[in-house]
């Protein structure tokens, strides 16, 4: 009994710190449609500047809180900027990708913090030492504090998003813009204020988790990802649904981590939360609503279909070959940096890749394709060394397999509701692949396996690795190409362009981005196992969040071009950290500053830029994209539709 | 004879606000009518319900002698009825020969490739097969979406506001492109604003005020309806 209690105790504390950050993430999330991803890159930051200030300003429970009130304003401060920042990119680039760039703020965010606070892990003194002893039970004072704290913040954000004045005017903004602006309410205002007060309650939690736990970037990250799972269960956007989540998956993962075990405990949160988006889609207090166009129908002009007009221009077919040559005679060229390099920047493309196809042409967000490429480089591991007699090409096969059954199963349950809640299962998928292979013994546990290099008759161990990932490349960027000339793909684009016309032709949106998904995963997993032999290993934590979120760069980089764009957006992550490897840490802060510039500047990354210059230096008055300049033969009214006597 | 859509004592509710007031009306094979009548009478929310996009509170919708009420659209679909929308849904990424091919790529590549052309050439938009659809004049994007719907064959086939964002000259051009259409035994509900679009396009109308039919007829009976001119000039007029 004593035992429950505490676990009781201890969830419910957990729950409240998950509650504050859900609650900052729906405020932002309710007003602007955007996904704040950086709310762990503000907790952190708050909790680091509230170390170094607690310190100055003395003992006793009066310095703890005016330090958290100074903290929250420091947040505050922060969420404006971002909020700026999400208003210059706003008339170019959706609330989807929106919400990828706040990826990229938490890059910068945890980058800032390494060099101006350093990154050690901090503690954080508490207001309070109290114990309360209840049936045996310990319950402390901070961990009521803690849970009055998100109470009250629960009820202040009831009280301002659905019953003031400025609450009217966020949600008004929020579900019709133009209508809103017309009647006087400003964007601009609302966009800032809600991402002022949503970053001010990440700032409140990151101070209280410093105190509770400990300030570093990881364990904001960690919390902050874990409260996106409650945020979901509990409903997206409402303050109740908040509080509620994160109350049930707080006990859930006390109780699981008391009574069954501390080693499955995210495996078996996220199996209870796909159980209950199962059941109940739009989470416990959430509302049900049709969201197709939530999921990333953007503003603006996405890829297109290889279709014909594009390979009636000689261009790409030359350039292709130039660029097969390349890569074909790269080993024999001269290479500054090692070959296992390129072999790895060719793997990371096939990652990147199959994150692009998802991300533009079937507009759907992965913020955890590196559970995927974990597994596939695991399966590979596992096969060849168990099994001495499995070639490299079957255990390849296998990894392509079971990733797709996994990617088909998570998005079979969570696109029931919206593509942002495929992005969040697929960021909690991350911690559970990174759980079960640090205790599976097969997989080596938190020493991982190595891998041998399977022979290609190559003497060259190099040449080996190199025309291993190549051919992966290969692989993944033709099923790429077949995919969309398929029947498959052209019903994902009609549904990420036309959704209501998709539906009114009997495209089922669930299958097709289920199908995709999974397609997508099964690239992952074939990327993951050239990896893992390419660098002769794999960890459990080697593809985990940032990896994932490093891909995602490279993807937006790359402009969502297949092989040329995955190819230089893998080359661009892949070797700024081996250029810059004296300057430990810039490269993250690099990348984030890159997807944020490419999405506030230049959502069509690198191919856009490039046709931009293009469409410039002739004459200016090209203002239609290249591809519409085929001739017309003639113009339909003229041509038969107006003859009267059919 | 069965009549190819027969619409029952439809009904149409949002959350209190009738939009579709117990209209009944049919239309048979080969045979185009248009539902017209005042800004809100219902006529889109009718298509909405008809093609399971809107879900009535009551009534019936038969399509060939089968009741398809509460259908979701894909089902309806798969029963050979296609729609057009109001805001002229085309892929902007894809060809207008792919957005074609889409509608029928079940039946094989080359056939479907065969099929867009001919839809094509019927609706006088073959010269643009290749551009994309992201930037088609709207009139074209008009076009190109009944050549969709049409790619099919099905045997009803529902337009949404089909001239609207067309010029006078492109309505009136339109107008014998849906007759020969209806010719070879398709049957169309037309809704429009243009009054004279939509009687130069249909042997039949059915003029809908408030969600309720207050008329039925060849456009030159509606035209003299008592009713029908108190609806479009005011109760007063």
């Amino acid at each position: 009994m004593t035992a429950l209690i505490q676990y009781v105790f201890d969830g419910l504390i957990f729950g409240a710190l998950l509650s504050i950050v859900g609650l900052g993430t729906a405020v932002i999330f309710r007003t602007t449609r955007v996904l704040n991803f950086a709310q762990g890159g503000i907790m952190a930051t708050s909790g680091y500047f509230a170390a170094r200030l607690i310190v100055h300003l003395g003992a006793g429970g009066g310095a703890y809180w005016l330090t958290l009130v100074l903290a929250a304003v420091i947040s505050a401060l922060v969420g404006v900027v971002i909020g700026a920042l999400m208003l210059a990119a706003a008339s170019r680039a959706s609330d989807f990708e929106l919400s990828v760039a706040t990826l990229g703020v938490s890059f910068i965010l945890s980058w800032a913090d390494r060099s101006v606070f350093g990154a050690q892990t901090v503690s954080l003194r508490s207001f309070t030492q109290t114990q309360i002893t209840v049936a045996g039970a310990h319950l402390s004072g901070e961990g009521v504090g803690i849970i009055g704290v998100t109470v009250l913040l629960a009820l202040v954000s009831h009280l301002v998003i659905e019953r003031s004045r400025v609450g009217l005017a966020m949600r008004a903004a929020s579900e019709d813009p133009m209508t809103a602006r017309s009647y006087g309410v400003s964007r601009t205002t609302v966009t800032l204020a809600s991402w002022a007060f949503g970053s001010a309650i990440a700032g409140v939690a990151g101070v209280l988790v410093g105190s509770y736990i400990q300030v570093d970037n990881a364990t904001s990250l960690d919390i902050s990802i874990i409260s996106l799972a409650a945020l979901v269960v509990g409903g997206l956007g409402s303050s109740g649904g908040a509080l509620a989540g994160g109350a049930a998956v707080g006990l859930i993962s006390s109780l699981v981590a008391g009574y069954l075990t501390p080693n499955y405990k995210n495996t078996i949160v996220f199996i209870l939360v796909l159980a209950v988006l199962f059941v109940r889609p739009q989470g416990l207090f959430g509302q049900r609503r049709i969201t197709v166009a939530e999921t990333g129908a953007a503003s603006r002009e996405l890829p297109s279909l290889p279709g014909l007009g594009s390979w009636k221009r000689p261009t790409p077919a030359v350039a292709g070959a130039v660029l097969a040559c390349l890569l074909i005679a790269l080993p024999f060229l001269a290479h500054p940096y090692p070959l296992e390099t390129y072999a790895v920047a060719l793997a990371v493309a096939a990652a990147v890749l199959s994150i692009s196809l998802l991300q533009y042409y079937v507009g759907e967000l992965s913020l955890g394709h590196g559970a995927l490429v974990t597994v596939g480089g695991f399966t590979v591991a596992v096969l060849m060394t168990r099994y001495t007699g499995v070639p490299f090409f079957v255990a390849a096969l296998a990894a392509v397999l079971i990733t797709a059954i996994i990617g088909a199963v998570t998005a079979a349950v969570t696109l029931r509701m919206s593509g942002l809640h495929l992005a969040i299962a697929t960021i909690v998928l991350v911690y559970v692949v990174t759980e079960v292979a640090d205790q599976l013994s097969i997989t080596g546990g938190p020493n991982g396996t190595s891998v041998p290099t399977p022979s290609l008759g190559l003497s060259n161990l190099g040449n080996t690795v190199y025309y291993l990932a190549l051919g992966m490349f290969v692989v993944v960027a033709a099923a790429g190409c077949l995919f969309l000339r398929s029947r498959l793909g052209y019903r994902a684009v009609l549904l990420r362009d036309a959704p209501r016309a998709a539906l009114s032709l009997g495209v089922s949106a669930r299958r097709v981005r289920t199908y995709a998904f999974a397609i997508s995963s099964g690239m992952a997993g074939l990327a993951g196992s050239a990896l893992a032999v390419v660098v002769s290993y794999i960890g459990p934590t080697d593809y985990g969040l940032l990896w994932s979120f490093t891909v995602i760069v490279a993807a937006v980089i790359g402009g969502g071009g297949l092989i040329a764009g995955s190819l230089i957006g893998a080359a661009f992550v892949t070797f700024i950290p081996v250029i810059f490897s004296q300057l430990s840490g810039l490269s993250d802060g690099l990348f984030g500053v890159t997807l944020v510039v490419f999405i506030v500047i230049a959502p069509g990354g690198l191919p856009a830029v490039w046709a931009r210059l293009r469409a410039w230096r002739p004459r200016r008055q090209v203002t239609v994209p290249a591809s519409a300049a085929l001739p017309l033969e003639s113009g339909p009214l003229e041509s038969g539709v107006g003859d009267p006597g059919a | 004879m069965i009549r190819v859509l027969e619409v029952s004592q439809l009904r149409v509710e949002f959350g209190g606000v009738v939009a579709v007031a117990d209209a009944s009306f049919g239309v048979a094979g080969g045979e185009a009518v248009g539902l017209i009548g005042p800004n809100g009478a219902g006529k889109s929310t009718t298509i909405g319900a008809i093609t399971g996009f809107v879900r009535p509170a009551k009534g019936r919708i038969m399509v060939d002698g089968t009741d398809v009420t509460g259908w979701s659209p894909q089902r309806i679909h798969r029963h050979q009825v296609a729609r057009t929308f109001q805001s002229a849904e085309i892929a902007g990424g894809m060809t207008v020969e792919q957005n074609l091919m889409i509608a029928c790529l079940g039946q094989g590549r080359r056939a479907a490739r065969g099929r867009a052309a001919e839809v094509a050439e019927l609706l006088g938009v073959r010269g643009y097969l290749g551009v994309p659809g992201s930037v088609l004049p709207y009139g074209i994007r008009r076009l190109v979406e009944i050549a969709r719907a049409i790619m099919e064959r099905p045997r009803l086939v529902l337009l949404d506001e089909p001239g609207a964002g067309l010029s006078e000259l492109e309505r009136t051009e339109l107008a014998p492109l849906l007759r020969r259409l209806v010719s070879g035994g398709l049957a169309i509900v037309l809704v429009d604003h243009h009054v004279s679009f939509v009687a130069q396009s249909c042997e039949r109308l059915v003029v809908l005020d408030a969600g309720a039919v207050i008329a039925t007829g060849t456009p030159a009976q509606v035209r003299n309806d008592p009713a029908v001119i108190a609806a479009y000039l005011g109760k007063s007029g």
